[in-house]
């Protein structure tokens, strides 16, 4: 009964994802070209999103011109929840973005779930969020049609350097990996950071093993994302 | 000559051992002191320690070999002429550059990667300086002892 269940499930699932068709022309481009994103949600009543690029059509082809290695993600928002489909766009010769190496080092991950209006809206918001305010860079994927992660840069925070350091540090710097997960009942987020710190004399960085820092920096963003409309 | 007075050799070679003990100590100094701050690393520490020793190992340990050996001890000490102010300027120039580099890091915003990287190419590069300067002070004629502080 359950692995029926569970086939049905699956089933569904994979044809939903499957009325969603988005492609690239070029997954590799030179730095100042372009590459075109184009799309097909079938669907025409659906709401679309291309995260970091915003609101599309439902069919329709957008030409983009990254300045270093980008994901474009794909959110189709249909009745029973959105599906998300990402394509990935190497810039040539570009400066690489410095990303954690391994998402294993993140930790002390906070989760809750909400109710959205629009789980479109809300994945853009989610985006919005960690490049606009936060100003980091992000990278978004989908290996599962209905989730999305969001994988930032490590960037360096005058806020993640307190009184009790004394003038031990040079700097810490953060990196998070938020992931949202479509739920009937609407969105289920996971918040996880990656802290490093590297020491007065030093170039170089080092995991940080304070607990606290985690724990403080994670229920910020989590909380951030839990005040989205 | 000159109408000024030169130390003795043995005076000559109290400078030039002293010279180097100090830089020796000076530069040791500042990467313990850095440690101890809190500043570096057990990583960085032991590289410093290990890129110290292996700058300073062969003219430190030549010296002070010289400097406590019977040869020296017997009297047959250099005059402290032209030899001798090669090999210690030379030896001057060169710990003053490595002390240099590490108060960078512990008095400015260097950094110990860098210096260490800093350190093996002054140190490589500065050795065709002061290597030629103590083996021609050590192996240039010596004069007796009795002859300190004579008139150039």
């Amino acid at each position: 009964m359950g692995r029926s269940l569970a086939f049905i499930v699956a089933s569904l699932c994979v044809s939903r994802s499957a009325e969603l068709h988005f492609k690239t022309d070029s997954s590799q481009i030179e730095a100042g070209s372009s590459a075109k994103l184009q799309w097909n949600a079938q669907a025409a009543e659906d709401k679309l999103v291309i995260l970091g690029v915003g609101p599309v059509p439902s069919t329709g082809s957008i030409a983009v011109s990254p300045k270093r290695h980008t994901n474009y993600t794909l959110i189709d928002e249909t009745a029973h929840g959105f599906v998300a489909r990402t394509v990935e766009v190497e810039v040539l010769g570009s400066r690489g973005t410095d990303f954690p190496p391994d998402p294993d080092q993140f930790r002390y991950p906070l989760s809750g779930q909400r109710a959205v209006h629009s789980k479109a809206d809300f994945l853009a918001a989610v985006f919005g969020v960690l490049q606009n305010d936060l100003n980091f860079t992000v990278r978004t994927s989908s290996l599962n049609p209905a989730d999305v992660e969001y994988l930032t840069n490590l960037s360096e925070r005058a806020d993640l350097v307190d009184a009790s350091d004394g003038n031990r540090l040079r700097g810490r710097r953060i990196a998070y990996l938020v992931n949202v997960q479509d739920q009937p009942a609407g969105v289920y987020c996971t918040v996880k950071s990656y802290i490093q710190f590297r020491l007065r004399a030093e170039d170089t960085w080092r995991p940080e093993s304070r607990e606290d820092l985690y724990q403080r920096k994670d229920r910020e963003l989590l909380n951030r994302l839990q005040a989205l409309p | 000559m000159s109408g000024k007075k030169r130390p003795s050799g043995s005076t000559a070679r109290h400078l030039l051992v002293a010279c180097w003990a100090a830089g020796f100590i000076a530069s040791m100094a500042m990467v313990f002191s850095l440690y101890v701050r809190g500043w570096i690393a057990d990583d960085n520490f032991h590289a410093s320690l290990t890129r110290l020793s292996a700058l300073y190992a062969p003219y430190l340990g030549g010296i002070f070999g010289y400097y406590l050996s019977n040869r020296a001890k017997a009297g047959r000490a250099h005059d402290a002429g032209a030899a001798f102010v090669l090999a210690i300027a030379a030896s001057a120039a060169w710990n003053l550059v490595i002390a240099g580099l590490l108060s960078r890091v512990l008095f400015f915003d260097g950094t110990i990667e860098q210096t260490l990287k800093d350190l093996m190419f002054f140190g490589s590069v500065m050795s065709w300086l002061v290597a030629p300067a103590i083996a021609f002070y050590f192996t240039s004629p010596s004069s007796q002892e009795g002859e300190a502080n004579h008139e150039g």
